[in-house]
């Protein structure tokens, strides 16, 4: 009961802070500091990442076009958005991870929130992801798959699984302060999100077991789905993946904020 | 004038620390067994305060006796563990210069993310930026990464842009060592300025001099509890007889 009044009061006091206009301000500084810091002193800044993405996205058609690739039409396009997907999850939870540990000092000696912390945070992952993001749809309008009705099922699909990486980002960081292990499980448990997921196979090449664990266990296949709906089906998605999407990501940021506002002070503590 | 800003009731507050080396083992044993790995430690216990809007009040003690929770407390960065204390105005707060800032970023955009730390909008800080520059004496560094300037540049750059602030309730925490002899000047024109001001403020410091001239009030808190309360003259007198 007293742990409820505890996560209500914290609930309701953040919820006022965040919303401020002042911390919009901070947020917007904070993120902009990040991205810009994050390619600092490199001469190809941004492009390293799209280098790296275009280097995995050759490798895995060299390796895979010729077995996995047959009747899908526009097969790199569905492989980038594999990859892209993946890689974003893998990368912006990595760095989640450690958000709370690493900034340890801005969080006990500054009234700026936790929460901007990772907001900026996985904003630098984020702004990448985008710029990935706009290479599917020009991609895809080439192959003539866009239709620009699909740019309204972006909205709720991206805001989906940016809850899903928030939700997942803040469980860890929590985790991540009272055991550092966490950090080396989740290096292994991460990569098998590129074999598990569908980056290069189809779930209809699956047995049916495993179709069924990998639609339903795995929770990035939904957004894969979607993803592929919105960039090679003109858009038509189904109504069930969509629910899926919405659900997963909103009952992952719910529950793991709630665990959140409960622990930080103790996890903080023990950083 | 008389209206309480900070209101303080049986406010405690208990850290959780190691009580010995941490091993696996003895992390894996205090997961089932009845030995904790850590043992409570309460900073602070029992504070009942008022603090009203225009004070000007100085927290002392030794090191450990509770002053930096204090603060936190009254800034909101920390809940207490028992007790209740009401803020009715969020606080700029200072506790160490170099929190808010990007090393690795040029002086200029450090302003503008420091500037917004201290509730200043872009276009607040911007026609200010000069003026910063000039009072932390590093005018020709303004596109210099932070992290060429030395520690007490950055301190007086820091200082400099919560000089600008607009806040009306400002927490410092040891905030003023070290400032050069130079700066000391830019200092006191602030503390002038803020002491005839209907600003509030809660401040730390060792430097006794300094809180006597600024302060009107004193808080001398020992092994977390407050010892003595009222004006700062005698508060502080009280203290440094006891040392």
């Amino acid at each position: 009961m007293a742990t409820k009044k505890v996560v209500s009061a914290r609930f309701a006091s953040r919820c006022k802070r965040l919303t401020r206009p002042l911390n919009r301000t901070i947020l917007l500084e904070m993120v902009r500091a990040n991205i810009k810091a994050s390619d600092y002193h490199s001469f190809l800044g941004g492009l390293w990442s799209l280098i790296g993405t275009t280097a995995m996205l050759a490798s895995f058609y060299y390796v895979f076009s010729k077995h996995f690739g047959r009747g899908i039409a526009g097969y790199p396009l569905y492989l980038l958005s594999g990859i892209i997907l993946v890689n974003f999850f893998i990368t912006a939870t990595s760095y989640l991870l450690k958000v709370l540990s690493f900034n340890r000092d801005i969080a006990l000696n500054s009234t700026i929130p936790r929460e901007n912390l990772v907001l900026a945070t996985i904003s630098i992952n984020a702004w990448k992801f985008a710029i990935e993001l706009a290479i599917c749809t020009m991609i895809s309008v080439i192959y003539g798959f866009y239709a620009w009705r699909s740019a309204l099922l972006f909205i709720p699909v991206l805001l989906s699984f940016l809850a899903l990486v928030l939700g997942v980002g803040l469980a860890l960081s929590l985790s991540f302060c009272f055991a550092r292990d966490v950090e080396h499980v989740w290096a292994i448990l991460s990569r098998l999100f590129l074999f598990v997921t569908p980056v290069f196979y189809t779930v209809e090449s699956l047995s049916p077991t495993m179709r069924l664990l990998i639609s339903y266990l795995n929770p990035l296949t939904p957004y894969l789905k979607a993803l592929r709906a919105i960039f090679m089906k003109g858009g038509m998605l189904e109504v069930s993946v969509l629910l899926h999407c919405i659900f997963m990501g909103a009952a992952t940021l719910g529950a793991s904020y709630l665990i959140f506002l409960r622990w930080e002070g103790e996890a903080l503590d023990r950083t | 004038m008389n209206e309480p800003l900070i209101q303080a009731s049986h406010v405690a507050k208990r850290y959780r620390v190691l009580k010995r080396q941490r091993s696996t083992l003895r992390a894996l044993k205090a997961l089932w067994g009845p030995e904790k790995l850590t043992m409570e430690v309460w900073a602070l216990r029992d504070l009942s305060f008022t603090i009203k809007r225009g004070e000007k009040v100085a927290v002392i003690g030794r090191n450990g006796s509770g002053k930096t929770t204090l603060l936190r407390l009254i800034s909101g960065i920390i809940d207490p563990s028992r007790g209740s204390i009401e803020v009715a105005a969020e606080p700029l707060a200072l506790f160490k210069f170099w929190i808010g800032q990007n090393a690795d970023l040029p002086v200029i955009d450090n302003i503008y993310l420091f500037g917004a730390v201290c509730g200043m909008k872009r276009r607040q800080t911007e026609p200010l930026v000069a003026k910063i520059l000039d009072s932390a004496d590093i005018k020709k560094l303004g596109f210099a990464p932070l992290h060429d300037l030395s520690l007490g540049q950055r301190q007086r750059l820091a200082l400099s842009i919560v000089f600008q602030a607009p806040a009306d309730f400002l927490v410092f925490d040891e905030t003023f060592v070290h400032v050069d002899q130079a700066f000391i000047r830019e200092c006191n024109a602030f503390f002038v300025r803020l002491a005839e001001s209907t600003r509030t403020m809660v401040i730390t410091s060792h430097d006794h001099d300094f809180l006597k001239k600024y302060c009107q009030r004193a808080l001398w808190l020992d092994k977390g509890q407050i010892r003595l309360d009222g004006p700062a003259a005698e508060v502080i007198a009280a203290y440094e007889a006891e040392k």
